[in-house]
């Protein structure tokens, strides 16, 4: 087998453990979040494509960065998935709930109120897809038993071991947003096609908003139950 | 207090409460109760299911058909203790050494091959997380290594 064919060989196997861990069980709920903080834009198809994108670049970026610290021998696999798996996952529930508060307006942004600024509108903008980064990273590095015994057991002895270690973990990255990615677009898609007969999706952005808030809080307390105070398990 | 105030206040407690009580928990001891190991000097073969605190459906799946497939596989040899299963709780300050010897970044399955008392070579099962959704592949995969072994004799 030649280099490339290797290569072509242990990306495609990435690329379907991550779909295997997107669809399995326990990372369902944080999947579940994401998509409806992605469907969110159902105004505008272009900032849901963005954002399906801004998403999937946080997954691969969190993935990638766990491989660079263990190819440069800062951390060793043990040790960094035990320390991922026990610390990350009891925090997103309670992060989940204090988002869902603010776009439900129970808690107030400091940033945010009467007389702002266009400037400071497109700065929020562009925080958005931020933010949308930053929660595909925090999802990607959230491992639950499921996901760390297919990254760190599968994935990464085939990635370290063959031809080139970026590729094979770029699309496991890419492979556990597919999903996510998908189903928000399909969505988004949906909304603008049923908008069509009615008066227009920008007319529901405020129910879409409340509805998002409502569905993150009841994932934040499920999350809160399951991995913060450990009342049943994943 | 409105009700706005009484729903945001409730939640806040919940968020703060829970982090609260997850930081209490944390700073609690483990357990004391470990449960008994069973005896492993006459084994030829162990098969051990490492595990940790955190316990998921997924897992206790994988837990439960590694005990069938050495039971239902090996049956007389088990019952001879030429073949012993266990399950050790790597989150288990006395269980550490098990991390770095066979590289531990999950709940796995291992294979070992012993002589007397001693072991001289290995195997792990790390795709037992590939092979839970279907028994009869996940029984082949797990018997594998304990047919070659016990075969080596």
């Amino acid at each position: 087998m030649t280099t490339v064919d290797s290569l072509y060989t242990v990306c495609a196997s990435g690329f379907a453990l991550g779909l295997v861990t997107a669809v399995s069980p326990c990372p369902l709920a944080t999947n579940v979040a994401a998509t409806v903080w992605l469907a969110r834009h159902a105004a505008s198809r272009r900032r849901a494509v963005v954002g399906a994108l801004a998403y999937t670049t946080g997954r691969v970026l969190a993935y990638t960065s766990i491989a660079v610290v263990l190819a440069l021998g800062a951390l060793g696999a043990p040790a960094l998935s035990a320390g991922l798996q026990h610390w990350l996952p009891p925090f997103v529930g309670p992060l989940l709930v204090l988002t869902a508060m603010v776009l439900l307006e129970l808690l107030p942004l400091p940033w945010t109120g009467a007389g702002r600024s266009q400037a400071t509108a497109e700065r929020l903008v562009r925080l958005g897809m931020l933010g949308e980064v930053l929660l595909g990273f925090l999802f990607a590095l959230t491992f639950c038993p499921v996901s760390a015994a297919l990254f760190f057991g599968s994935l990464l002895p085939q990635a370290l071991a063959g031809p080139a270690v970026a590729p094979p973990v770029v699309a496991f990255g890419i492979g556990t947003s597919l999903p996510v990615g998908v189903f928000a677009l399909g969505v988004v898609f949906s909304a603008g096609f049923a908008a069509r007969f009615g008066a227009g999706i920008t007319r529901w952005q405020p129910r879409i908003r409340v509805g998002t808030g409502i569905a993150l809080l009841g994932l934040g307390l499920y999350l809160i139950g399951r991995d913060t105070l450990r009342l049943w398990g994943s | 207090m409105n009700a706005r105030n009484l729903v945001t206040s409730l939640l806040l407690v919940v968020v703060f409460g829970s982090l609260g009580v997850f930081a209490w928990q944390r700073g609690m001891k483990p357990p004391a109760t470990v449960p008994a190991e069973p005896a492993t000097n006459a084994a030829d073969v162990l098969v051990t299911y490492f595990t940790t605190n955190v316990r998921c459906v997924s897992c206790r799946t994988i837990e439960e058909l590694t005990r069938r497939a050495v039971a239902e596989g090996f049956p007389a040899e088990l019952a001879a203790g030429k073949v012993v299963f266990r399950v050790v709780n790597t989150d288990l300050p006395e269980h550490q050494h098990f991390v770095d010897h066979y590289t531990i970044t999950n709940k796995t399955v291992v294979v070992s091959h012993q002589r007397d008392g001693r072991e001289v070579e290995w195997t792990g099962r790390q795709d037992v997380w590939l092979h839970f959704g279907e028994p009869e592949t996940f029984f082949t995969y797990v018997r594998e290594p304990i047919r070659s072994y016990l075969a080596a004799k």
